[in-house]
């Protein structure tokens, strides 16, 4: 049998098998040894025995095909289960999110605010979501950012406060010859940007024409009065002055004692007073007013109570 | 679908089953029976595992024909079913296969008790008892080389289509085909060559 054998490295298949490669008399020898190995280990069998088995196994794949049409529905059924459940979980917090934009929505109609039409969610500072404000004008504050650094240069340390109100852009400096609007209450020698507070005071109208005819963006340091007169949209002349002071402990971030004044030719004067508690990034009702029969409310959004100038202008 | 030439008949049948007609699964069967059993009986080790496994083979097979494309010839295809089958059912049963390995302290008691005493065909007493010791013997081989003996030796598959039957590489197929015969060569003896002549 091992005569005539020879081992060859079988490197067509790059294998590391030691390959026997026979020749052609151990070829035959091992061919023969096959066939004889073929007839005696034939396990025999006839043609009655297959039918036999043919006749056992037909009902166990009939039975199997059944149970299978029997499977098909509990298999659909659970799978339209899981892709119910799976979308329920994907829709859980999608829908979380609208009613929280929804709420917020409502939380300004009950208080009698109507959104006006040109009213962008997804741009406006005063956006609530919950309690909190959702989204910002992020350019509006990277400009006032910027105007208020200019202005800085500009004023050196007097600088105490920076408001964009209507079309005018008004400031606050607590220097008797270069004061344009006087800093009555000021213990800070110097203007700090990273403790700037960033609020906006914003009146809306209410009724059947909604709109916000008078918005207030203010940068200031903290414990400036600040004091702006404005002409609103809708032309009423709006006096606004704001008091805001960081406040110590967590249940707020800022107390804001607010005066609202606002006069319209033909109509009684409006005056609004209050004192509120703000928390970063939360917006309150400051109260609502009539004027004319149209019924106004004044909200205030806190931005931040450490304003950081980070894109501070490349000429600094 | 590429179908063997060698048996119309079974071509027909298969064509006829993938078109979901359960009689021509029949004349799978009885085609194929003889085959299958003979493997499943040598892989199993037991007359009722070998049932069991050529029933389970089967069905595997009925479950999955609509997927068979021809690639392979049908007899390759059927065969390594049969082969997974049988790996499956013998882990089930847990049966004691007696399968002696190579390596094994017990593959010399293995081997003197199948050669000893050196009975020739002549001695024995009927071809039926020599048949009995060849079984023996093939089953005694490992289980891998059981497996190629049966698809190479008995089912006359080229080692190729046994290679792709088992997963191996053609030359691992060959090299244990050969080792096969050395072995059952050792474990048969002479008796082989008396009765080939």
């Amino acid at each position: 049998m091992t005569r005539g054998r020879r081992v060859v490295r079988n490197r067509s298949e790059k294998s590391e098998h030691w390959t026997v490669n026979p020749g052609p008399d151990a070829q035959t020898e091992a061919n023969r040894f096959d066939v004889a190995l073929r007839e005696l280990g034939a396990i025999e069998s006839n043609e009655e025995e297959a039918n036999a088995f043919w006749r056992r196994l037909r009902p166990r794949i009939e039975e199997k095909a059944q149970a299978r049409g029997r499977l098909w529905l509990p298999r659909l059924a659970w799978a339209l289960t899981g892709a119910a459940t799976v979308l329920v979980l994907a829709a859980l917090p999608w829908g979380i999110w609208v009613r929280s934009l929804q709420r917020g929505s409502d939380r300004l109609a009950n208080a009698g605010v109507f959104l006006p039409k040109e009213y962008d969610p997804s741009l406006d500072f005063i956006v609530f979501r919950g309690n909190r404000v959702l989204a910002y004008q992020p350019a509006a504050i990277d400009r006032d950012s910027r105007m208020f650094l200019e202005t800085l240069d500009l004023f050196a340390a007097r600088l105490q406060w920076l408001a964009v109100a209507g079309q005018q852009i008004q400031i606050g400096l607590n220097s008797s010859e270069l004061q344009t609007k006087q800093s009555l209450v000021s213990d800070q020698s110097s203007a700090r940007p990273g403790e700037m507070i960033y609020l906006q005071v914003s009146v809306f109208r209410t009724g059947s024409d909604p709109a916000r005819p008078y918005v207030a963006r203010i940068l200031a340091l903290p414990g400036s009065q600040v004091h702006l007169d404005a002409k609103s949209a809708d032309g009423a002349e709006v006096s606004l002055s704001v008091w805001p002071q960081k406040a110590v402990g967590r249940t707020c971030s800022l107390q804001l004692d607010m005066r609202y004044a606002a006069r319209q030719p033909g109509a009684e004067p409006a005056k609004l007073q209050r004192q509120l508690s703000l928390k970063t990034n939360e917006a309150a009702c400051g109260g609502t007013f009539e004027m004319g029969g149209t019924s106004y409310a004044v909200y205030v959004s806190v931005r931040s109570v450490a304003f950081e100038m980070a894109q501070r202008p490349s000429r600094v | 679908m590429a179908e063997s030439d060698a048996d119309p008949a079974l071509d027909n049948c298969i064509h006829r089953c993938v078109l979901g007609d359960l009689d021509a699964f029949g004349g799978i069967v009885r085609a194929c029976y003889r085959s299958v059993r003979q493997m499943c009986w040598y892989l199993t080790g037991s007359e009722a595992d070998a049932d069991d496994a050529a029933q389970e083979s089967f069905l595997r097979a009925y479950r999955a024909i609509r997927r068979f494309r021809g690639e392979a010839e049908f007899k390759t295809w059927l065969f390594r079913i049969c082969v997974n089958t049988c790996h499956d059912v013998q882990r089930r049963s847990k049966v004691d296969r007696q399968s002696v390995s190579a390596d094994s302290p017990d593959t010399e008691q293995a081997l003197a008790s199948v050669q000893s005493p050196e009975p020739s065909p002549r001695d024995m007493a009927s071809r039926e008892e020599l048949r009995r010791h060849v079984r023996e013997a093939v089953r005694r081989l490992p289980e891998s080389h059981r497996r190629v003996v049966l698809l190479v030796a008995f089912e006359g598959l080229p080692h190729k289509e046994a290679a792709k039957v088992l997963g191996l590489r053609t030359a691992t197929v060959t090299w244990y085909m050969q080792e096969s015969r050395e072995r059952l060569r050792k474990m048969l003896g002479p008796q082989l060559d008396e009765l080939r002549e």
